[in-house]
This record gives structure tokens, C-alpha cells and sequence, in this order.
């Protein structure tokens, strides 16, 4: 299981590199990030992959998203067809084999390895608040995007 | 549950607002987020009535029979600052009814600014570091947008150094967490305080800057003039009333006096910082002529006094500090509000374009006196006393030289403040002011009542030092006993 989402953090890298559009590199390092942070949940550091879920994935690519919708950009970016693709296939095989291999196998809950639960249970039993904290950062990205596009939209650009 | 409802509720609102919006696009979002502020100041002088006055307490939420890993933390420092931003909240949220009209959906403008509300509850009651850092990052992304929501080049331009140098802090601030976690193990407030003695000396200068950076004090302060001249007025009087005064001063002084244990190093720091501070920001105040800029730079003086108290560790400097803390939301939050009420009448908050507005504002004019009279420390308003205690504090302690800086400072405030309100109230009346008119209803109650709570808040200031700051302090204080009695273990 591991090298399979080590390879996917690899593919929605380079996706993230090779893309023109902003938004769509954006999402894809998000991507990276929450299969990064899977790995390290299985690698029994749950910590670093709750750090990596909520900072990199959440938190840093809203920020990245506000840069973009603030400095504005192209209104319409022509992407090769080869990256989208791939991006859309990809996407959908391996969050299937996220999903699947992660409803079945149990990791290691601490660093000590000592205590073995679902990965749900691991990303959120321990960190529950967290989650309150992160629903704030989505809304909070949320409403200042709409405001933002909505300015936008008034003034006509 | 009680406890969580300062965050709850907020955040339940905001997702709601945009939907309600559909609706009714002015009287239901006006409605809903400031009865939703009202519930808040009520629950927060609730919590206060039910507090026993001492120590902390702190709840499990249950979800239908099953507990749920959410611990809210509640002592008197958390009391204080949940106080503060229900109170400051309703003020600035009375005042957008009128106010936010021309600044497009104000179910969005309300969403963002409940969320910011629920992110800074978050701050308070969390106890947990990791939890505090995406709170902070919470109520900093609905800042960004507050700021962006003024329509001119400046606003954006503001929102984006904002964002960037915020971005900066966070940085900062996860390091340091995450050295704390490398050498501690855990990120829970007390567990890491129970082995503050493993917490390495870089992650105080990262918290330092991170935490700085977020309350403006010098040499961190680039964002603030910028960000708060291009927003409308709502942000900088919620900013410098509460984001500031939670995400800065509150968290720094949890993290310093009650994680990681405040020592000498930390106290010259904050000292050193918090004169130069007073010191830089009203000498830049002084040459300002935009309201709204001049009250960034008296915001980045007026943080520095808070720091002052603090930063000296005797129970009276933080005493001072926290009651300087208190009284500076209220009276800044006034000024701000003020200079939004000249702008909402005039079109600028360009100082050398107004004049002669007194007579055309009298309640707007008379609310300013009393702010600004309160900022200076002018008798008996509230500024006074806490400005007072701080210095005799610094007194105390033999730092003569300090407790000058921090007259002349206050001197320097009465000087520049009074300057701008002859220029912009009193003399001549201004071509740009002809058509100015005393502020809507909603706008004028948000004003008086600030303007009343300086006024009041300074005749008594006694109560309010024994009933709200006293417990607070206790909290910092405590932390300081606990540091001498882990430094004394230690060390045999």
C-alpha cells in the first residue's frame, strides 16, 4: 500500500509543477500534502500527519487560494491535455485505493506503536478539537473568497 | 457544553448567513449575528456569575451520550479575554447595521466577522497549542478578508502585506510548536508546562516574533498602518480591540507565563520591546494625517503599554498590563469607530480635508473627546488608571527611566490626538464637510455606549480590578510561582 501512495504523492507533484493554471497546481499539492499526511499516519508519526492534513493541506493551500484570488490572475488559463487527463484519472484510482485500504487497516495510534486503531479513529479520536478549529479555517477561506469574488464581480473584472 | 457555545454559536451563524441572505439581504443578517452577539456578552457575564473566582475549570463535550475529545479550559485570564471580545464583538457589530451598507453582502461581511469571533473563543478556551495555532490562523484568514472588503487599491494592497506577513507569524509560531512537540512529546498547555524545562530557548524567540508580529509591536508592526488605513473602519476597531489582543498579547503572555515559564530573559524582552514600542508609535502617530493610520501607529504605542506591565512580572505591572489590556479595546474601538462615523459622513478619513465637523456631528464629536481624552490617560477616564498602576509598577521596581518614557508618551498622545481633533471637529467648516449629517441611529448608540463604558469603566475602576483583573493576573502570576518552583527543583 505504501509505495502506491508514495507514487501518488510523486504524480500530484509533478502535476503541481507542470500545470499552468494556479488554482488547479494548488489543488493538486493538496493532494500531495493529504497522501503525504496519510503516509505518515501509517508510518505510526499520527502527529505529523495530523500537522501535515491540517496546516499544509487545509490551512496553507486556503492561504494559497486568498493569494491567488487577491492578486487575481488570468481569467482562463489553456492547459496541455495530457496533465488533466491524468490528473482526473489519478484522482479517482487512488482516493478509491485511500479509501478502501484505509477502512480496513489499523495503525499504530502513538509514536510508541503500542495501540493500534482505524485510521478515523487516529486522525480524529485524539484531535477532535482540531477538527472545530479546522472547519473555522474553511469557512473563514470560504466567505473571503465570495467576498472577493463577488468585488470583483461588481466592478467588473 | 456551556463553555462551548462562545464557539459554537458563532460559527453555526456564520454558516447559516449566507444562506439567510437569500431571503432578506439587510434585516435578517443585521438580525441574526447581533443577537448572536448579544447571546454571547450575555453567556460570557453568565460564565462570570457562575465563576467561583479562582483556579480554572474545564468541561467535556458530550454528542448525544458520547464524549466527544473536546476540553474546554476556563480560568480567570480566558474569563477576561471571553468578556472582552463578546462586548467589543456587539459594539462594532451595532455599528455595521448602518455602517457596512456600502461595502457589498453584508451576510458575507457578518459571516466572516462571526468567524473571527468563534476563532478567537477558539484561542482563549483551547488547551492545546496545536489547537490555538489553526484558531489563530482562523481568525487571521477572516481578518484578511475584513481588510479586503474596503473597495479602493489600498485595501487590497493592505489585505495582501497583511496576509504575507501573517503567513510570516504562523511560520513562526508552528516552528515553535513543533520543537516544543519534538522535545516535550505532547502539545496539551499543561502537559507541557509540568516539563517546561525541556522546551529549547529557540522556540521563545520564534513564539517572540510570531506572536509579535500578530500584536504589532515593533520592530513587527509593517502590516498594521497598512492594513488598517484601506479597511473599513469595522476591521480596525475589531482588530485592535480583539485579533490583537488575543492572537498577540493573550497568547504570548499563555504561552510565556503558563507553558514554556517566564524568566528574567523573557521579561527583559518584553520590557525592551514594549518601551520601544510606546515609543516609535507615537512618534510615528505624530506626523499621520489619516485617521484611520494614526490610530494604527497609537494602537502599536498602546500595545507597547500593555507589554510594559506585563513584561515587568510584579503582580501590580500585570495588573496594570491586563487592565491596560482591557480599557485600551474599549476606548481604541471608540476612536476607530470614530474615524469610520467621520468617514461614513464625509467620504475620508484625510484629516487635511476635514474641518468644522462639530457642529455637524455633535454626538460623533463629543464620543471622539472622550475617547481620545481616554487613550492620553486623562483623569478619570479609564486610560488614567491603567496607565497609572503601570508606571507606579515600573516605579516600584526602580525602572525611573522607563516610567519617564511612558509620561511622555502619554503626553505625546494627548498631542497628537487633540491636534487631530481641532483639525477635524473644531474651527472652519471644510468644503468636503458641507454636506456631512450626525451618523444613523445604530451607528450613534455603538459610539455612546464605548464612549460611556470609558467613562464608566474609569469611575470604577476598583471593581473592575477586583472582580475581573485580579483573577486574570492571578492566572499570569501563578504561572511566575510555578517557573521559581520548577527553576528551584530543578536546580537542587
Amino acid at each position: 500500500m505504501e509505495p502506491l501512495i508514495l507514487l501518488a504523492v510523486m504524480i500530484f507533484s509533478g502535476l503541481a509543477i507542470f500545470l499552468k493554471d494556479l488554482l488547479k497546481a494548488v489543488i493538486c499539492l493538496m493532494i500531495s500534502s493529504i497522501f503525504l499526511g496519510i503516509i505518515f499516519f501509517k508510518l505510526g508519526a499520527p502527529y505529523a500527519g495530523v500537522f501535515e492534513i491540517s496546516v499544509v493541506a487545509g490551512l496553507v493551500m486556503v492561504l494559497f487560494i486568498l493569494t491567488i484570488s487577491l492578486v487575481g490572475g488570468e481569467d482562463f488559463v489553456k492547459e496541455p491535455a495530457i496533465p488533466v487527463i491524468f490528473f482526473l484519472i489519478l484522482l479517482g484510482i487512488f482516493s478509491q485505493l485511500a479509501v478502501f485500504g484505509f477502512k480496513v487497516s489499523f495503525i499504530p495510534s502513538s509514536a510508541t506503536g503500542d495501540k493500534f486503531l482505524n485510521f478515523g479513529q487516529v486522525l480524529w479520536a485524539g484531535r477532535t478539537f482540531d477538527m472545530v478549529a479546522q472547519i473555522s479555517v474553511i469557512f473563514a477561506g470560504v466567505f473571503v473568497i465570495l467576498a472577493i469574488v463577488s468585488r470583483k464581480g461588481k466592478n467588473g473584472k | 457544553m456551556f463553555l462551548f457555545i462562545f464557539i459554537a454559536v458563532p460559527l453555526v451563524v456564520a454558516g447559516f448567513l449566507p444562506l439567510v441572505s437569500r431571503v432578506s439581504k439587510k434585516f435578517l443578517p443585521d438580525f441574526l449575528a447581533n443577537l448572536c452577539l448579544v447571546i454571547l456578552v450575555a453567556a460570557s457575564i453568565t460564565t462570570f456569575k457562575l465563576w467561583p473566582g479562582a483556579g480554572s475549570f474545564s468541561h467535556k463535550i458530550f454528542w448525544f451520550g458520547d464524549s466527544l475529545n473536546i476540553s474546554v479550559v476556563l480560568d480567570g485570564l480566558s474569563l477576561l479575554m471571553i468578556f472582552i471580545i463578546s462586548s467589543i464583538s456587539l459594539a462594532v457589530g451595532l455599528f455595521s447595521i448602518d455602517y457596512m451598507d456600502k461595502y457589498g453582502s453584508r451576510a458575507i461581511y457578518y459571516a466572516m466577522f462571526l468567524v473571527l469571533v468563534a476563532a478567537t473563543n477558539g484561542i482563549v478556551l483551547t488547551s492545546d497549542l496545536f489547537t490555538m495555532y489553526i484558531f489563530i490562523e482562523a481568525a487571521g484568514l477572516a481578518s484578511y478578508g475584513l481588510v479586503s472588503l474596503g473597495k479602493t487599491r489600498d485595501s487590497t494592497e493592505g489585505a495582501f502585506k497583511y496576509l504575507i506577513l501573517s503567513a510570516v507569524a504562523s511560520s513562526f509560531i508552528l516552528l515553535g510548536i513543533a520543537l516544543i512537540f519534538l522535545t516535550t512529546g505532547t502539545t496539551n498547555i499543561k502537559e507541557i508546562a509540568s516539563v517546561s524545562r525541556l522546551v529549547p530557548k529557540l522556540s521563545v524567540i520564534l513564539f517572540l516574533a510570531g506572536f509579535g508580529l500578530k500584536s504589532g509591536l515593533v520592530p513587527f508592526h509593517f502590516w498594521m498602518p497598512d492594513a488598517y488605513t484601506g479597511a473599513p473602519a469595522v476591521l480596525p476597531a475589531l482588530s485592535s480591540g480583539v485579533f490583537v489582543k488575543v492572537a498577540g498579547v493573550y497568547a504570548m503572555s499563555r504561552v510565556f507565563f503558563n507553558v514554556i515559564g517566564f524568566s528574567y530573559n523573557i521579561s527583559s524582552l518584553l520590557v525592551y520591546l514594549g518601551i520601544i514600542s510606546i515609543l516609535v508609535g507615537a512618534l510615528l502617530a505624530l506626523g499621520q494625517t489619516r485617521l484611520k493610520r494614526l490610530l494604527a501607529y497609537s494602537s502599536i504605542s498602546q500595545v507597547g503599554y500593555i507589554f510594559l506591565g506585563i513584561g515587568t512580572g510584579t503582580p501590580l505591572g500585570i495588573i496594570g498590563g491586563l487592565l491596560h489590556l482591557f480599557y485600551h479595546s474599549i476606548f481604541k474601538s471608540l476612536l476607530f469607530l470614530n474615524a469610520g462615523a467621520v468617514e461614513y459622513a464625509t467620504q475620508t478619513d484625510e484629516s487635511t480635508e476635514l474641518g468644522g465637523l462639530g457642529a455637524k456631528m455633535p454626538f460623533t464629536s463629543t464620543t471622539n473627546v472622550i475617547g481620545l481624552l481616554s487613550a492620553a490617560g486623562v483623569p478619570p477616564l479609564n486610560g488614567f488608571w491603567s496607565k497609572l498602576i503601570i508606571v507606579i509598577a515600573l516605579i516600584q521596581i526602580k525602572m525611573y527611566f522607563y516610567a519617564f518614557i511612558a509620561i511622555f508618551a502619554s503626553v505625546l498622545t494627548l498631542w497628537y490626538l487633540l491636534l487631530i481633533q481641532r483639525r477635524v471637529f473644531f474651527g472652519k467648516l471644510k468644503e468636503q464637510c458641507e454636506n456631512a449629517g450626525e451618523i444613523p441611529f445604530w451607528m450613534n448608540l455603538s459610539l455612546v455606549g464605548l464612549a460611556l463604558a470609558c467613562f464608566w469603566t474609569g469611575v470604577v475602576f476598583a471593581p473592575v480590578i477586583l472582580k475581573w483583573i485580579l483573577p486574570a493576573a492571578n492566572v499570569l502570576v501563578e504561572g511566575i510561582r510555578s517557573s521559581i518552583n520548577t527553576f528551584i527543583i530543578g536546580g537542587s
